[in-house]
């Protein structure tokens, strides 16, 4: 055999750092936005989405491509079933990054208090930074943590849901914070997925 | 429901013991794969299944094989057995002095069977269900041993078949065969599942996941895992399995 | 050239020259007995009694005489070195026993014919008090038994064990494993053994001397002295006659055909 399963996942396990990079870079945009209402950074958060896109399915081909060459069984075909999903995921998270700053373009957000959305993303954020992490580094501790923390997302993402129905501010904030909290969620769940997905890499078993 | 309930089975070659206390059910109609390293007595396994093992000098098996609820070995004779649990070797081996014909109903004429009718009907049934009858049908007095390898071992599974045994056990059928027959092979061993529970021992794990519906993994002699194929293949829990199927084993 | 290809060369050139040596021997005698032979052979020769010098006559009471002391010798033969055979291979688990069994079978193949002949002179002729085809017949079997048995099984015991197993695994008894696959796959050797054994005792001379003797007439009864081909080959190649001498040539053209056929017969069987 020409190619090892341990060369395969080098390989894939590079590209998903790659895409975490990216993660990494668009992310802050979307901090920018919600600590200062900075606008204007659509278009390259675009850009690096479609990056991350090409990297995805830079680790799709290498996952098929190592099933057709070494048709891995037990923990050697879960490296692959994983690694597929975890960049599924990431690209994705890329995706509800962008779309935040989307969202931002169409209204004038100015005026609005951020501050809790904010929050939350910051723990969206950590959630994400964890779950790749757990991911690449095979920590099963870190990934239980993850999945975990998604209680408290949301429990904090309908607690600003509540607010923001009970608040007398503008329509236009209120519209916002509740699409961005929402993306939020979703971007955590993805998180979550990934934790499980290492869950599953590691142990065999799917804790859901 | 079991077809087949192994219980507490140990077999020994003279006074070295190859098989250590195996406990094992096996589901009607379904394919179960046995795997393992070369020498871990999945052959032997195999082989205690339909009293074949007692066949070689010094042998010996302790323990019980529960056939729809009797015991083959102390409840029933091994002639009989062997005729409700059906055997395919890992070599093609047709009766070379017998005709395609004869090879086929070889176990009915010479347990007495002489109808022309009745033995004409299986040959040409057997054969169609194996996939056979149209490359042989216009010769069938043609001697078996001059098939090609891959049809040699079709006409075995139809031999095999001609007594309708409830179980068939597989010795590696498709080691010695070209993987376009042993494609043919496995096509009809799915097949044969809808009414024959089949037992099969391979060292070709690819084909233990395509082609079975439970998977037992036996190393030096003794069980260590059995399970659901999927299961087996894509999580296996003990870290032998993990290793004999990731190939990296030794 | 060197050292290899001479050495190649030497022990090519050899070996044909030695085949080419001991062909022409054997191409002599065929050829003499033929030419010397051929003159007497037609149909009064074939199917005649013996006459009295210069009255023509055949040999056809010895031709007949030596198929029938064949065929009783076979039916005694044919059937316990079979047996013989099937029992070494199937059943003699290579005991002490069948070792012992073993031995003594194949060294009456090593027994010198004459001595087989004197043993049924001794056995049969003395107590029955006359000649007798019987006697002969049992002398010849003895030589049928060892080369039919071992025949028998070295071609059971090649039979595979795949073909064995394959053959119980179908839930058969092993008597019928036996008889019906294991004999059945052996067949042709024992088929090919038993031509060989035929032709072997076509030739043999001595134990008949002893035992059937000869007879001018054509066979009344097994029971009787019977003429063959051998003993009057013997007999008239002795008597000094000229007629007699071609006639004696005759005979052993006949047999030198027959013993031919035979080995062509065999190896036709075998490799088909």
């Amino acid at each position: 055999m020409g190619v090892s399963i341990e060369e395969y996942e080098d390989k894939i396990n590079s590209t998903i750092m790659e895409m975490t990079e990216l993660i990494e870079n668009i992310k802050d945009h979307v901090l920018h936005l919600l600590r200062d209402k900075k606008k204007g950074l659509l278009p390259l958060a675009t850009e690096l989405c479609k990056v991350a896109q090409i990297k995805e399915e830079k680790v799709m081909e290498f996952c098929i491509e190592a099933l057709i060459r070494l048709q891995p069984f037990a923990s050697d075909l879960r490296k692959l079933t994983t690694s597929m999903k975890v960049a599924y995921d990431i690209s994705r998270i890329c995706r509800y990054l962008r779309n935040i700053l989307e969202v931002a373009e169409e209204f004038d957000i100015s005026k609005c208090d951020t501050s809790e959305v904010l929050s939350l993303f910051e723990n969206a954020l950590s959630m994400i930074i964890s779950s790749i992490r757990s991911y690449l580094q095979k920590d099963f501790e870190t990934s239980r943590n993850v999945i975990k923390a998604d209680e408290l997302i949301d429990q904090k993402y309908r607690k600003i849901l509540r607010k923001l129905a009970s608040e007398d501010v503008e329509h236009t904030c209120i519209l916002f914070n509740g699409l961005a909290a929402r993306i939020i969620e979703r971007m955590a769940d993805h998180a979550c997925y990934i934790a499980n997905e290492t869950a599953y890499l590691l142990t065999g078993n799917r804790t859901l | 429901m079991y077809k087949l309930r192994v219980n507490g089975l140990s077999a020994w070659f003279q006074n070295k013991q190859v098989l250590f206390d195996i406990h094992l059910e096996f589901p009607e109609k379904k394919v179960i794969a046995i795997i393992g390293p070369s020498g871990c007595g999945k052959t032997t396994f195999l082989r205690c299944l339909n009293r074949m093992h007692e066949l070689t000098p010094g042998a010996r098996v302790e323990g019980k094989v529960i056939l729809d609820g009797k015991d083959i070995y102390s409840e029933m004779d091994a002639m009989e057995v062997r005729r409700k649990i059906g055997m395919v070797f890992q070599k093609p081996n047709p009766f070379p002095h017998m005709s395609i014909y004869d090879n086929v109903v070889a176990g009915l004429k010479l347990m007495g069977i002489r109808d022309r009718k009745i033995l004409d009907g299986i040959v040409e049934r057997k054969l169609k269900e194996v996939g056979l009858w149209d490359e042989v049908c216009n010769d069938l007095k043609r001697s078996g041993a001059q098939l090609s390898g891959g049809q040699q071992q079709r006409l075995c599974i139809a031999r095999a078949l001609a007594t309708e045994p409830e179980v068939l056990l597989m010795d590696e059928p498709t080691s010695s065969l070209d993987p376009a027959s042993s494609a043919r092979v496995e096509a009809l061993i799915r097949v044969l599942k809808n009414n024959t529970t089949i037992v099969i021992v391979t060292h070709n794990i690819q084909q233990a996941a395509r082609i079975s519906d439970f998977t037992a993994f036996i190393y030096n002699g003794k069980l260590i895992e059995y399970g659901e194929t999927k299961e087996i293949f894509e999580s296996p829990k003990d870290p032998l399995t993990e290793k004999y199927i990731t190939g990296r084993f030794g | 050239m060197n050292l290899r290809k001479i050495k190649n060369a030497l022990i090519r050139i050899t070996s044909t020259i030695v085949v080419v040596l001991i062909t022409i021997p054997l191409l002599w005698i065929i050829f003499d007995v033929f030419i010397k032979g051929i003159s007497v052979i037609g149909l009064e020769f074939l199917i005649s009694l013996p006459a009295p010098i210069g009255e023509g006559g055949g040999i056809a009471n010895a031709i007949l005489g030596t198929l029938i002391i064949n065929a009783m010798a076979c039916a005694i033969g044919l059937p316990l070195g079979i047996a013989t055979g099937i029992y070494l291979s199937e059943y003699s688990n290579d005991s002490t026993f069948s070792t012992f069994i073993r031995t003594i079978i194949y060294t009456l193949s090593g027994v010198p014919s004459i001595i087989l002949g004197l043993f049924a002179f001794a056995l049969i002729v003395i107590r029955i008090g006359h000649y007798t085809a019987i006697a002969a017949a049992f002398a010849l079997s003895i030589i049928v038994i060892p080369i039919v048995a071992k025949a028998t099984e070295e071609g059971m015991r090649a039979v595979s064990i795949e073909i064995r197993e394959g053959a119980f695994a179908l839930g058969l008894p092993k008597w019928i494993v036996v008889t019906k696959i294991i004999l059945g796959v052996a067949k042709s050797s024992i088929i090919t053994s038993s031509l060989l054994a035929f032709a072997r005792i076509s030739g043999e001379t001595a134990p008949l001397l002893f035992t059937a003797l000869f007879s001018y007439y054509w066979p009344r009864g097994i029971n009787e002295p019977m003429a063959s081909l051998q003993v009057l080959i013997y007999n008239y190649a002795m008597s000094g006659f000229e007629a007699w001498v071609i006639r004696a040539w005759g005979a052993s053209l006949l047999l030198l055909l027959l013993v031919l056929f035979i080995n062509i017969l065999v190896r036709r069987i075998s490799t088909r």
